[in-house]
């Protein structure tokens, strides 16, 4: 018996002949990373794709006086019908603080991988700097104080996590930002995180910081350095990527790493479904061709026909009714959005506008099945370096002509204004902050979330987006002059300049505090 | 194909007709207590020739040999009987007498069987009556109301789908699925022919199903394929041909009611009316003309199946084979598409000798599935939104583009392209079982299978008659999946008598599970001239379409069972099992899983006698066991991995790789179910009535969970042992069988509730899903509703403006839904006002079957139902104007609240952000879905031998079967109660459940 015992224990020992130490097929252990140059390369490019997702690069303009979206969450939060729960808030804090640990990861390791040149890995580090900084930038600008996590954290350490002041982690973002402007490749590589990148970016930090000396200084490194590429419609075309005015852009190729935003911007004629509509308030701040505003008497704008002599970036960046338009075959086709008009009309169906406009800008018209395309997204281009300059020196109260003339004059030359338009206009600080803050509104309309950011830190939230926004004019009801109601706003300033700290972040960490008002 | 079987069918024929040639004809009668025995067997001696008998009992058997000299007739249960022949009598009236002692079935169990009386776990057997005839395409919807405790969920019909299977409820978040075991090697019940199940025994406690350990915590069901029986080889064709249609549609309201209530719902939201008086006039005499939803389905589809198969026994061999065919029409409009499923399956076993026997298993599955070239779900979902005063096809034939969608889901299927699927199952096991001594069987089995599926789909552009078509370009994807699953193991059975009435019994073996699979796939797009979709034509791949790996498991046991029993009377058993996993670290991966149990069977005892004659049996048993369970999707999740990927980000046009870190936890290991079963197992009535009940207390602990871990964390959530859930219930099932004159008539029920519990979660709470929120919180059920609890109607601004509303809805008028404010701090916001609302899991299943027969006619009645349940049901399928739609509405909609219908049960009808408050996650969308369900009807007549035998049929059936006729449920939405789940199913976004009305046949030559 017993004899039978131990062979069946033997045999079945035999049996035992499946392995139970697999490793995978397709990956690799941690512990054999980090060897070569190629490693480092691969890991910072994942780090990249970090850095904004087209999606929320979109989006986040519908947070402000500039559009509207019927993605709930994000029109909750511009319409202040948002909690720590929404969706938008809790992804903007995880997807930064994933790109935060990738980053920690990078620079924990990178010092031990022995084959490589030095020149790459302080290249490579000063890029892996830039990223972590910007992450930390879009934290403290949405959320104020945030813990500041720059090593690889166990869960047990995240959990104890205090938020971090405001002014320390700034004071960390220019660390960084100045220890990669060291570092950074002196390249031509389109997408490439360069020395000029990492100027121009801290430039925009000092001023989000009202810092303006020092956004000057950084800003003024790079005048003269870049140049206006000359046809702002093209500026947004595929064909005109990585032109000399694009300092930073996320990068995108058709099929292989494509974005859809096109899908929400575009008519349903043309297969969209229009998920982003400007709004009026938008177009309304679009100067006339000359320069004048249209609530301007002498602007000659006429309200019945309103989209004639005015600034060329209207029609470069919105789809407004009557627009013409090239469709995808190449012919020549005029957008109708008037209320009930077959196929894109206002209240045509729930895939036209919301409006009465669509958006021009972006258009790719090799997009793959009309609405996947590899466009390019723009992050930081001369422009926005001018206009960071302009503000800031008018902030300072030292905005000459000379200063106009090599900054606003050029944005504006460049789009394509004349006469007056180009001229300073002289008046004082406060009202060269007007012209100089609605031409930063048009210039960067839809960029990365750009306007959304600038009313806050401007603290003219409860302004602008406050009230019944609208569409355009169909005098369908008599109340707001015949303009559409769209959305009612609603900002309060003693809470609303802050997100709330995610609640799933609360629950599982008691150290984090609360904003205020929340 | 049809006609090749029918081929068959008739060489068969012919060949059973040429074997009668001896000329000496026995005709009788079985009898027992009075009554004809129907089905009993006849056997001429020392041949394999042989018969049964008919309803009446009578039989017919041309002798092979001249030097037979006596017949067999046996019958399960009964005391076998020989009759001599030698008195030159033809005709006999023959009486079999009841074997109370073999009365008792033999239960299949796991690595062996075992008298039903010797039973000690939680066992229930699931016969081939009950599958017997069904309009199923799958072994699933079979078993669904047949055995308490055994839940089946069938949500949709859609050809190639499968339902879900739990077993006593859910224990724990991974893999809820039980161990499937089909003629002992672990498979699946995906493929199996429902003709071919001889028995299913399903073992629910841990003295039942933890000889299989690692793998059984959520249970095992064991599946027993059909043999021969001894005799002459026996042809059986069983052919069946239906008819399915939908159980369900949702209802959409006219175009004029449509228009008007847009219109009201328009003038709510501060908006100006769509339509004119004129508008809703002339919608009014144009009345109702379709709606897309339902303009996706043909009125019927039809199904069929036939299967052939031969089985005997003679000179030790036992085979069995069989064919089988099932073809199931989808009931999408399109190029036929449907599920076709080909079945073989050899069954040999043979005996060498006194010590050795051999045997096999062979089965091989194909299936077919051609289906449209998208996603069902979103499919559907625009023809749901989309308001009914819009066709899908205009006056000149042209498919239409309104509404919401950038294309017609009706072109798509149409049009669109299809999607093939060829999926292949290749099952074997072969076993050698040896007996050195006497009582001591040494048994080998190598046993696994080959699962290799292909799918090809080309989506075809689509050209509109309309502007704004988004369907521009064509795709072909071909993906291909191969795996290879072993499981060899040996077991030695020992059992001795060292004294009188003590029987002992060892087990003990060892068996390794080894899974790997491989898998490809690739995209490409353009395909010029938009025909002849492969590969080969596409003018570019699509790197994110395009991918290859694989991945493996194992897993290695030993395990011993220890059984005492003391005159049948005491019993006593142990079980021992020791597991290794491969998913955990080797610091981590073995488990040792006991378990125990002790029955006593009362009946046997000498107080009992006094009774015997009403309670003819009685059995208590009682179980304790711990079962592992390491079945996580997550393979290697022990170790940190780096994973690259291509094309994450690109420079100046050119795409690059990337690298990811995985979340690891080097610590994780088994689960541990500890089960506790009490259980009563009775007779009445010598047997004529049984009941079972069973109580039953589970918990499993170190629940594998992926904790939430804080975002700051930033490498997300790494599996850890962290929780435990209890699972607690009872079942029932009752039995009685009785006969008036010559009608037999049996009623069996089951019934049976489990109460799931998370008993510990580390303090810690998971709130998953977005539109449908579930939870996982300690001393509630296992993802358990989450929403606000609404509170009737806003009656007017003076109510609101006393009451809390949502922080995150602007605007809330009289009409509107009313929340409670559960943290009274006078804003209702999801943090702090949420309620736990129930929970989708069913409770309070039962089955109740009838059957009766009489003189040839059989009737049998199915009646399932579940007691209580809850599915929450969002979007368009339940909201009027869903998620500023310009639809749709519903008739239920028309009872909205308005200033002179306050009563109403629908709130004030709205668009856009107006609709903010009413669309908030609330238990106003949970609808109550229990329900009770006719599942299955069968009327079937017998012809009686002397008719057969003419045609050359031992005998021969014809039925008339229904399944899911009638459904009874609170659920008014429109889908059927069964629908479960988030996603797809929450919102109405899934092919209906079929009812199925068929004819069959069965013919046994």
């Amino acid at each position: 018996m017993k004899k039978i015992i131990i062979a069946i224990l033997l045999i079945t020992t035999g049996f035992g002949c499946s392995n139970l130490d697999l490793a995978p097929l397709d990956a690799r252990s941690e512990l054999t990373f980090w060897k070569t140059d190629e490693d480092a390369n691969i890991f910072l490019n994942s780090m990249y794709a970090d850095i904004w997702n087209a999606d929320a690069y979109l989006y986040f303009n519908a947070l402000s006086d500039d559009a509207y979206t019927r993605r709930e969450d994000y029109r909750n939060i511009g319409n202040g019908n948002y909690d720590a729960s929404n969706g938008v808030v809790t992804g903007a804090w995880s997807s930064r603080y994933e790109g935060i640990r990738r980053a920690n990861i990078f620079m924990n390791n990178i010092d031990n991988v022995e084959d490589i040149s030095e020149s790459n890995r302080e290249s490579y580090k000063a890029q892996a700097r830039f990223i972590r900084a910007l992450h930390y930038f879009y934290l403290v600008e949405l959320y104020g104080d945030v813990p500041l996590v720059i090593d690889e954290i166990s869960i047990d350490e995240s959990l104890q996590l205090v938020r971090t002041d405001k002014s320390i982690v700034t004071d960390f973002i220019y660390t960084e930002l100045a220890t990669a402007i060291n570092n950074l490749p002196e390249t031509d590589e389109p997408g490439r995180i360069t020395k000029d990148a990492g100027i121009a970016f801290k430039s925009k930090v000092h001023l989000y910081n009202e810092d303006y000396q020092s956004t000057v200084n950084l800003a003024g490194e790079l005048i003269g350095e870049y140049s206006l590429f000359p046809d702002y419609e093209g500026l947004f075309q595929p064909q005109n990527e990585n032109n000399d005015e694009i300092i930073l852009s996320l990068q995108y190729i058709p099929i292989d790493r494509e974005h859809n935003n096109q899908y929400s911007l575009i008519p349903p004629s043309q297969s969209g479904y229009a998920n982003f509509s400007p709004l009026q308030e938008l177009v309304d701040s679009y100067l006339t061709i000359d320069g004048k505003e249209i609530t301007d008497a002498s602007s000659g704008y006429d309200e019945n026909n309103p989209y004639v002599n005015r600034d060329p970036r209207l029609e470069a960046t919105i789809l407004y009714n009557g627009h013409s338009w090239t469709d995808f075959d190449g012919s020549q086709i005029t957008i109708d959005t008037s209320p009930g008009a077959e196929p894109n009309g206002y209240n045509y169906s729930s895939n036209t506008t919301q409006t009465g406009y669509y958006v021009a800008k972006y258009f790719d018209i090799n997009a793959r099945n009309q609405t996947n395309s590899g466009l390019d997204l723009i992050l930081i281009r001369y422009a926005e370096v001018l206009l960071n300059y302009a503000e800031a020196k008018n902030e300072l109260g030292s905005f000459t002509e000379q200063d106009w003339d090599m900054t606003i004059k050029l944005i504006r030359e460049r789009a394509g204004l004349i006469g007056s338009a180009l001229d300073f206009p002289g008046g004082g600080q406060a009202s060269l902050r007007t012209i100089i803050r609605n031409e930063r509104r048009v210039e960067l309309a839809f960029e990365a979330g750009h306007r959304f950011f600038d009313i806050r830190r401007w603290r003219l939230s409860e302004t602008v987006n406050s009230g019944w926004l609208h569409g355009f004019k169909t005098d369908e009801s008599l109340e707001d002059d015949g303009y559409i109601r769209v959305d009612f706003r609603t900002f309060d300033p003693a809470k609303d300049y802050l997100w709330p700290i995610p609640q799933s972040e609360r629950d599982l960490n008691k150290n984090l505090t609360q904003n205020p008002n929340w | 194909m049809i006609k090749l079987k029918l081929i068959i069918l008739f060489l068969l024929l012919g060949f059973s007709l040429n074997s009668f040639s001896q000329d000496r004809v026995i005709t009788g009668t079985v009898m027992s207590n009075n009554q004809p025995l129907p089905g009993a067997s006849i056997l001429e001696s020392d041949t394999s020739n042989g018969t049964v008998t008919d309803f009446d009992g009578k039989f017919q058997l041309r002798l092979v040999s001249s030097s037979s000299k006596s017949i067999i007739a046996s019958y399960l249960g009964y005391i076998q009987k020989e009759v001599s022949l030698l008195g030159n009598v033809d005709a006999f009236e023959i009486v079999l007498e009841e074997d109370l002692s073999k009365l008792d079935e033999v239960i299949v169990v796991g690595y062996g069987t075992k008298k039903k009386v010797n039973l000690i776990g939680a066992v229930s057997v699931i016969n081939e009556k009950s599958v017997k005839g069904k309009p199923v395409t799958n072994a699933y919807q079979a078993l669904q109301g047949e055995s308490p405790g055994l839940q089946i969920q069938q949500g949709t019909s859609e050809p190639g789908t499968l339902p879900q299977i739990n077993i006593r409820g859910i224990s724990t978040i991974n893999g809820n699925t039980p161990l499937i075991v089909v003629d002992g090697i672990v498979s699946s019940l995906n493929n199996v022919n429902p003709n071919n199940i001889k028995s299913i025994s399903v073992l629910k406690d841990a003295a039942s199903a933890s000889i299989y350990g690692s793998r059984a915590a959520n249970g095992v069901v064991l599946v027993t394929t059909k043999n021969g029986v001894e005799g002459k080889p026996k042809f059986v064709y069983n052919g069946s041909f239906g008819i399915q249609e939908p159980t369900n549609f949702p209802k959409f309201v006219e175009p004029w009611v449509y228009a008007t209530l847009r219109n009201e719902a328009l003038v709510n939201s501060g908006l100006a009316p769509a339509f004119s008086p004129e508008d809703i006039l002339a919608y009014k005499e144009q009345g109702y003309h379709g709606n897309f939803y339902e303009g996706l389905f043909k009125d019927y589809g039809k199904q069929s199946s036939h299967n052939l198969s031969m089985s005997g026994a003679d000179n030790g061999l036992n085979y069995f084979l069989s064919l089988g065919y099932l073809n199931q029409e989808s009931l999408f409009k399109g190029p036929d598409y449907g599920y076709k499923r080909y079945n073989m399956r050899i069954n040999l076993d043979k005996k060498i000798n006194d010590k050795l026997k051999a045997g096999g298993r062979m089965s091989f599955v194909r299936n077919d599935i051609k289906n449209h070239a998208w996603f069902t779900e979103w499919l559907i979902e625009p023809t749901m939104r989309i308001p009914t005063i819009y066709d899908d096809v205009d006056e000149n034939g042209d498919y239409t583009l309104v509404s919401g969608s950038n294309g017609n889901s009706l072109a798509r299927l149409e049009k669109g392209g299809e999607r093939n699927s060829q999926n292949d199952e290749f099952l074997w096991n072969v076993s050698l079982e040896y007996e050195p001594l006497n009582n001591l069987f040494i048994k080998g089995v190598f046993g696994g299978n080959i699962v290799s599926n292909k799918t090809h789909e080309f989506r075809k552009a689509i050209e509109y008659a309309y502007p704004g078509g988004g369907d521009n370009q064509n795709q072909v994807a071909d993906q291909y999946g191969r795996s290879l699953y072993l499981n060899p193991y040996l077991t030695a059975n020992y059992n001795i008598e060292p004294l009188e009435n003590h029987n002992l019994s060892f087990m003990i073996g060892g068996s390794s599970e080894s899974f790997r699979t491989d898998f490809f796939g690739v995209t490409g797009l353009d395909v010029a001239g938009n025909d002849f979709g492969v590969i080969d034509n596409t003018s570019e791949i699509l790197q994110s379409g395009t991918y290859g790996s694989g991945n493996e498991w194992a897993i290695k046991s030993v395990f011993y069972r220890i059984g005492y029993t003391y005159a049948d009377k005491y019993l006593l058993e142990g079980n021992v099992r020791y597991d290794g996993s491969s998913r955990f670290g080797s610091d981590y991966r073995w488990g040792t899983f006991p378990s125990i149990s002790l029955g006593w069977v009362l009946s046997k005892e000498k107080f009992f006698e006094t009774i015997s004659e009403v309670v003819s049996f009685a059995k208590i048993r009682a179980s304790w066991g711990q079962l592992g369970n390491q079945d996580i999707n997550d393979l290697y999740g022990y170790q940190s991995l780096v994973n690259t990927s291509s094309s994450v980000y690109s420079f100046g046009g050119v795409g690059v790789s990337g690298a990811y870190y995985s979340v690891s936890n080097q610590s994780r290991t088994w689960e541990t179910s500890t089960m506790k079963n009490l259980g009563i197992d009775l007779a009445f009535f010598k047997n004529k009535l049984n009941i079972t009940a069973e109580v039953f207390d589970n918990l499993t602990e170190d629940i594998l969970l992926q904790l939430p871990v804080p975002a700051t964390y930033g490498l997300g959530q790494p599996f850890q042992n962290a929780g435990s859930v209890r699972n607690r219930g009872w079942e029932l099932s009752v039995d009685y069988k009785m006969s008036t004159g010559k009608v037999n008539h049996s009623f069996s029920l089951n019934a049976s509730d489990n109460v799931n519990e998370i008993v510990d979660l580390k303090d810690k709470e998971f709130i998953n899903g977005g539109d449908v929120q579930t939870i996982l919180r300690e001393g509630f059920p296992i993802n358990s509703y989450y929403a606000l609890r609404s509170d009737g109607f806003f009656q007017s601004e003076e109510e609101i403006a006393n009451s809390a509303t949502p922080i995150f809805a602007t605007s809330v008028k009289p009409g509107d839904i009313k929340y409670v404010d559960k943290n009274g701090d006078g804003d209702i916001d999801y943090e702090g006002d949420r309620f736990i609302v129930g929970n989708p899991f069913p409770r309070y299943t039962f089955g109740f079957t009838y059957r009766l027969d009489w003189k040839g006619f059989d009737f049998s009645m199915l009646i399932q139902g579940v007691g209580k349940r809850s599915q929450w049901v969002r979007g368009e399928i339940t909201e009027a104007f869903h998620n500023s739609n310009e639809g749709p509405v519903f008739p239920r909609h028309i009872d909205r609240w308005t200033p002179v219908n306050t009563d109403a049960t629908y709130p004030r009808l709205t668009v856009g952000a107006e609709s903010v408050n009413n669309a908030a996650r609330s238990d106003f969308y949970i609808q109550d879905a229990k329900y009770v369900r006719l599942k299955n009807i069968q009327v079937g007549y017998t012809f009686p031998t002397s008719i057969a035998s003419k045609v050359g049929f031992d005998n021969a059936r014809i039925y008339l079967s229904g399944l899911n006729l009638i459904t009874l449920s609170p659920m008014n939405n429109g889908l059927d109660p069964e629908v479960f789940g988030g996603g797809a199913a929450a919102s109405g976004r899934v092919y209906p459940v079929s009812k199925v009305l068929s004819v069959g046949l069965d013919i046994n030559l």
